[in-house]
């Protein structure tokens, strides 16, 4: 797919990579239609510089993902999406059966959305994707330093609440 | 533990969390492929190419500059307006004044004249919205004055400034920004906006210079019959009826001098077609299109047949090549399902690089390239 001296094919690439791009879209956005059209968007503008993109446009599609969501959406709302109470939130604490282990993804989801859109970037291009510092921070044109410091806050929010919840 | 991003126990807790709620995405990629070829299709749009071409066909007429500007609710303001100086027509046809360093962009049934320095561009009603930021500098929006023809396909509404920050202002000329009602809009910093329809066409002239402004649109007036490129506003019968170019191919006429180009957009039924530019070639360059277009193999193609099922937009180019001893039609289709080629009525043949690539470079803007450029090795 990817040439020594050049792009892949886009729809080659678009194919290979389409739905692993959904992916990313919809855990940063958090909704189906919305990670469709960010998706949409950042090939619709990558489109025209696929030629000095290079030879992996990985990191510049899913930095257009994580710039659309922002862009269209912090404006509308000002805040990120709230979090619901965290009082209705089970205890994550749970023994390995699969309601707990649903019971966690639920409380996790929603505590995600409760973060910024570039710590919620950063969460999921680490722990979902596995990206080392050094890529995510290319991905979100931002340093390492910068990275780390943004999952470090994300990290801390994610377990203050899990704390709460998990005295209640 | 006192470092939150060493926790690996939250860790797992989310990389568990994200791939459970990862399985709930969007999963039909091959759809997405198909849309993102949808919406890059519908917007494609075209600009006339510059006055430079069709001063060398001048005729002289007698209109000024000052004659243009009329009474309204824009103010006179700095001479920042060069004199006019009636240029140039097509050669054939109607005869139209074009100003100097001006030149006709045309879109529907209405043609209006810009300034050289306004340079080709699409809009949407987002046009006020702060673009996206990407890492390199070079790919931000250009600063330059715009012409733009509307997006063919669906936006959605956000909310977003009437106009964006002063710094990031630049001038332009949408046409069919139906959004909008005839009038002046004034805004912060001495920028205005007028609105005016023309044969039921909105155009939105926008800018620091209200002369220039008022200039621009006196100029705007419908196209009887043909535009300042010799195009028809309705679909030619090679594009609206799907029949052959007639004479004697582009073998047949001489020596080329020149190349008139009309792109059309069809959302619909062919027959429907809207005139969406118009542009001309002369010259080397327009020999060495049509020695690329003659080099070409014969056949058609190459298709999408994905396409098929997604859309039936279509952009068609109808060119017409003017030699010593002829005028000879062709048709180059290059955005239809399973139509694509290039067709003077005595050979259909196969698109090449060669042969599309200048034909819309002329015609549209770099960052919008048409997708099946990149199907094409040669």
């Amino acid at each position: 797919m990817t040439t020594d001296d050049g792009p892949p094919d886009f729809d080659t690439w678009v194919s290979h990579r389409g739905a692993g791009l959904l992916r990313f879209a919809y855990l940063v956005t958090r909704d189906r239609g919305r990670a469709e059209e960010a998706v949409q968007d950042a090939l619709i503008a990558a489109y025209p510089r696929w030629s000095r993109i290079g030879a992996d446009p990985d990191a510049y599609v899913r930095r257009c993902i994580v710039n659309a969501d922002i862009s269209r959406w912090r404006r509308f709302f000002r805040r990120e999406t709230p979090v619901d109470d965290p009082t209705a939130l089970r205890p994550l604490a749970g023994g390995p059966d699969h309601a707990a282990s649903h019971a966690d993804a639920d409380a996790v989801w929603q505590l995600c959305a409760s973060l910024p859109t570039r710590q919620r970037a950063a969460v999921v291009l680490r722990y979902y994707e596995g990206l080392p510092d050094a890529d995510i921070a290319e991905i979100l044109g931002c340093t390492a330093a910068t990275v780390r410091s943004q999952i470090h806050r994300a990290l801390g929010s994610l377990r203050a609440t899990l704390k709460e919840v998990d005295q209640l | 533990m006192n470092d939150p991003t060493e926790d690996r126990a939250t860790g797992a807790l989310l990389t568990r969390a994200l791939s459970t709620y990862a399985d709930s995405a969007p999963t039909d990629h091959h759809a997405l492929l198909a849309t993102v070829h949808h919406r890059l299709r519908r917007r494609r749009r075209a600009r006339a190419v510059g006055a430079g071409v069709l001063a060398c066909t001048a005729v002289a007429a007698g209109v000024t500059g000052v004659g243009v500007l009329r009474d309204g609710p824009i103010p006179a303001a700095g001479p920042s307006v060069p004199a006019a100086q009636p240029a140039s027509a097509h050669a054939d046809g109607p005869k139209f004044t074009t100003y100097e360093g001006w030149h006709w962009e045309s879109y529907g049934t209405v043609q209006v004249q810009v300034p050289d320095t306004w340079t080709d561009t699409f809009y949407s009603h987002l046009w006020s919205c702060r673009p996206l930021v990407y890492g390199n500098s070079s790919e931000d929006v250009p600063k330059t004055p715009q012409v733009g023809r509307p997006l063919r396909g669906y936006v959605p509404l956000i909310g977003c400034p009437k106009v964006p920050e002063p710094a990031e202002r630049v001038p332009h000329l949408w046409f069919g920004e139906a959004n909008r009602s005839p009038g002046v809009y004034r805004h912060d910093h001495g920028w205005l906006e007028e609105v005016r329809v023309v044969d039921g066409i909105h155009l939105s002239a926008f800018g620091n210079d209200p002369v220039l402004l008022r200039r621009i649109l006196d100029s705007a007036q419908p196209i009887d019959g043909q535009d300042a490129y010799g195009c028809s506003p309705t679909a030619p019968p090679v594009v609206g009826e799907g029949r052959r170019p007639t004479g004697p191919g582009l073998g047949g006429i001489g020596e080329v001098e020149s190349i008139r180009l009309c792109g059309y957009g069809i959302d619909g039924l062919p027959r429907d077609a809207r005139l969406l530019a118009g542009g001309e070639i002369a010259g080397d360059k327009a020999r060495e299109v049509v020695a690329a277009l003659r080099a070409a193999p014969a056949g058609s193609g190459p298709n999408h047949e994905y396409h098929c099922e997604t859309t039936r937009l279509r952009d068609d180019l109808l060119i017409t090549v003017r030699g010593s001893t002829g005028e000879q039609e062709v048709s180059v289709r290059y955005n239809s399902c399973n139509h694509n080629g290039i067709d003077d009525g005595t050979t259909g043949r196969q698109l090449t690089r060669e042969a599309l690539l200048p034909l819309v470079t002329t015609l549209y803007s770099p960052q919008l390239y048409p997708m099946i450029l990149q199907r094409l090795t040669r």
